[in-house]
């Protein structure tokens, strides 16, 4: 085994490394145990479940006429505090029926499942479920070597790590095998919009250093907290001292960040960090120096060790949901277990908290932000080299983010394929060097929590990105006063996505690293590996993330002029769509037959004068064996035909 | 000298045209900013007619963002006609009526190509987001 020296992404395995589905079936009361939702598998916190009571129940809770005796009976003396504080029947969810559990730890938990399932009062019961990293925490401090780019005076923000942000603006020559455009596509879109204090980034990851100087101007601010009395709920949202957010993890206010605990901390960076400043990085909605970037809500649901509970999570969705977040940035999923897939995972998950809670956060009713009809989840792909998205990001309702690195090939650890929809800056991994310039430069904490800026590597990073290209998104909205539905939103962010194949013309070997775990050992094992990333070719998403293009498709659909007779040639960008043309805009244009697309283009000839539009539809994360569902999108072109153009393609 | 007086001309003109004790002129009218609408609201097309005869066009015709052309304009009766600071001349002269808030070009070819543009203002983020195609042809005119 080889010493790991790469970046860290949290990647939450429910650790299991024994527990089979007979197991669980042979322990006696079916009936009872039916009620058991959630994953069954893997480390639980013991003397803790997760309970959703019945309507009737939940309302004798809400008038303490509950029979705690009866129900609870056998498990010693009980606590039973609502799971989402706040709740109630008019927020049209299960959430207020679902309480957390806490009970004498010598009874086991599943001793205690089965006989609270005994009781007619319970709907559902929920193992709190531990969830666990399976990589080290690792990072690498940056070390201020000069950058090799070119010229840094066409930088449009004065802070001094901007030249080697090549995630942001990649000229080529910023790191050693660079590819020119191999970025965000963010320079260009900054000319526009650079982030919206309306806009609030939900950040479910470690805590986020509010003491950072490039990020605590960039934190969502709770007024009645920050103006209140510490120690005292001033808001009554359940929450204490909640001011810039929540630390579900140790229940408190402030977030715990550290050198082990940076990842919320780099990838808030990444989304938020003060643009313009004179100091640290730049980031992709941090402003433009005037206090107008869009803001993060630290929602600390993970431990320094990289350790998470569903309890956690499932509080942390219903809390952005309820204090503003209108994006949730989630550099997380369920890494496979023995036998079982992430995808089967997931599967279990359906009724659980957590999901009950994501789906709150994405339902239209609970939308925090003008421009968007709904909330958008933002989830990395996960870095196993497998041909799946993890989930919950491989839910269609979700955008999957896999990763590339500055020469815009795929990350070697990056997954691929089934449930991934768009790719982003995630860097390469470096073997046992000082020095790490082409992974992903952000905000870091050293030790006594002082500023630091780090280079990590992983999907975990790439998240961010699309996080805050969404955010810019949602900014650019509302500066346009548009308001857009989650579908329509995504698709014009994943059709408006670069071409990332035409780079990948052989093979080529990256690295990854391989993580199991050790039985003999009892640990988790790390080792590089290398891997041929031209097998990820096609499969990263529709391509590449670009700011500047997606606020484009935000600002209107694409009108192309065209004179009758003449062929007309439109390019459709990466990916394979099929079109739709409708019979009204064929008439109006006096085109037979539907056009056909080769190569990436459409060449139609009008007839007439008039206008009409296309419908492209593409879709992405097609899985071969059909257990995943492809996610579609649409891409909507308008064509005009005029008699005469001008010359110089003026209108008038 | 010849200059001079044709830029004073050109003023007077103007002000004629948009002075307020008249009945509306035309060309009084017209000045203002617009938006396409109907075939043109597809295109993301917005206009705006300068009193001192000139004009502002803004366009997105790609999926890129608007551009600008500038260029000056002249109405003769109902017609109006123009061309760009590149030199370029309009596709068409258009007959031109402005009624309800509503401008209404119509193409002077045989294709009698009809425009329906509504008064409206030009949005902020369009002006300062465009890329200059066509520029003025000198400050201050």
């Amino acid at each position: 085994m080889k010493k790991i020296t790469t970046g860290f992404a949290i990647v939450a395995a429910l650790l299991c490394t024994s527990c089979i589905r007979e197991n669980f079936s042979d322990s006696g009361k079916m009936a009872e145990t039916s009620k058991l939702v959630g994953n069954p598998f893997g480390e639980k916190e013991d003397g803790n479940l997760l309970i959703r009571l019945t309507a009737e129940a939940a309302k004798d809770m809400a008038e303490g006429t509950f029979a705690y005796d009866e129900v609870f009976d056998g498990l010693g003396e009980v606590c039973v505090e609502p799971l989402f504080p706040g709740s109630s029947e008019n927020d049209g969810h299960n959430l207020h029926k679902w309480y957390a559990l806490s009970f004498d730890s010598s009874v086991s938990v599943e001793t205690a499942a089965e006989i609270v399932s005994g009781n007619e009062e319970i709907e559902a019961v929920q193992y709190n479920s531990i969830l666990k990293s399976t990589h080290n925490n690792e990072s690498f401090e940056y070390q201020a070597v000069p950058s090799t780019r070119s010229s840094a005076s066409d930088l449009p923000f004065d802070d001094l790590l901007l030249k080697d942000q090549w995630d942001l603006i990649n000229d080529g020559t910023v790191v050693e095998g660079a590819v020119a455009g191999a970025d965000v596509g963010v320079k260009d879109a900054w000319r526009l919009t650079a982030g919206d204090p309306r806009v609030v980034v939900a950040i479910l990851d470690q805590g986020v250093a509010i003491n950072h100087p490039d990020l605590k101007d960039a934190l969502w601010i709770n007024e009645a907290e920050v103006n209140g009395t510490d120690g005292k709920d001033d808001d009554g949202n359940g929450y204490i001292d909640d001011k810039n957010g929540y630390n579900f993890a140790y229940d408190k206010g402030r977030p715990s960040v550290g050198p082990k605990s940076d990842h919320g901390t780099h990838i808030a960076g990444t989304i938020a960090a003060t643009n313009n400043n004179g100091y640290g990085v730049s980031s992709i909605a941090g402003g433009s120096g005037k206090g107008d970037g869009v803001r993060v809500m630290t929602c600390q649901t993970f431990k320094e060790d990289g350790q998470s509970t569903s309890g956690w999570i499932a509080k942390a969705f219903y809390y952005a949901a309820k204090n503003g977040a209108c994006i949730a940035q989630c550099s997380y999923g369920y890494s496979e277990m023995e036998g079982m897939s992430s995808y089967e995972i997931s599967e279990w998950m359906r009724e659980s908290a957590e999901y009950e809670a994501l789906q709150f956060f994405l339902n239209p009713e609970n939308a925090n932000c003008e421009a968007l009809e709904s909330n958008i989840a933002v989830y990395s792909a996960g870095n196993f080299n497998k041909p799946a998205s993890l989930y919950p990001g491989a839910f269609r309702e979700c955008i999957s983010v896999t990763a590339f690195g500055p020469d815009f090939l795929p990350g070697g650890y990056s997954n691929y394929g089934a449930g991934c929809d768009i790719s982003a800056p995630g860097g390469d991994i470096v073997e046992n060097v000082p020095d790490a310039p082409c992974m992903i430069l952000s905000t870091s904490v050293k030790d006594m929590g002082q500023p630091s800026f780090t280079y990590k590597y992983g999907t975990s990073m790439a998240c961010p990105h699309v996080s805050g290209v969404v955010a810019l998104g949602a900014s650019y909205a509302l500066k346009i006063g548009k308001k857009f539905s989650r579908e329509d939103f995504t698709s014009r962010l994943l059709a408006s996505a670069n071409d990332m194949d035409g780079y990948l013309t052989e093979s080529t070997n990256k690295l990854w690293v391989n993580t199991y775990f050790d039985n003999t050992k009892e640990g988790y094992v790390t080792e590089y590996k290398s891997t041929d990333v031209f097998v990820k070719k096609g499969k990263m998403g529709t391509g590449a993330v670009d700011a500047w293009k997606f606020l484009m498709a935000l600002e209107g659909t694409p009108t192309y002029l065209t004179v009758p007779g003449k062929s007309l040639v439109v390019e459709t960008g990466p990916g394979a769509y099929t079109l739709e043309i409708d019979q009204e805009s064929k008439e109006s244009l006096g085109i037979t037959g539907t056009p056909a697309i080769s190569d990436g283009k459409i060449v139609l000839t009008c007839s007439k004068v008039g206008a009409g539009k296309i419908r492209l539809k593409g879709s992405v994360g097609k899985d071969e064996s059909g257990v995943i569902p492809e996610l579609d999108f649409y891409k909507e072109i308008s064509i005009v035909s005029r008699p005469s153009v001008a010359q110089n393609g003026g209108w008038l | 000298m010849k200059r001079i007086i044709y830029i004073a001309i050109l003023a007077l003109t103007a002000l004629a045209g948009c002075k307020k004790d008249e009945a509306p002129s035309l060309s009084k009218k017209i000045c203002g900013e617009w938006r396409g609408s109907e075939i043109s609201a597809d295109a993301g097309i917005y206009i705006s007619f300068a009193s001192d005869g000139t004009f502002e066009l803004y366009q997105k015709l790609s999926d890129e963002g608007f551009e600008l052309r500038r260029g000056t304009w002249t109405l003769q009766g109902d017609i109006l006609s123009g061309k760009y600071n590149d030199d370029e001349p309009w596709a068409a002269s258009y007959k031109v009526t402005v009624a309800d808030k509503m401008l209404t070009l119509v193409s002077q070819n045989e294709s009698a190509e009809t425009n329906v543009y509504q008064k409206c203002e030009i949005p902020e983020y369009i002006k300062e987001s465009s890329t200059v195609v066509v520029k003025s042809y000198c400050n201050g005119l």
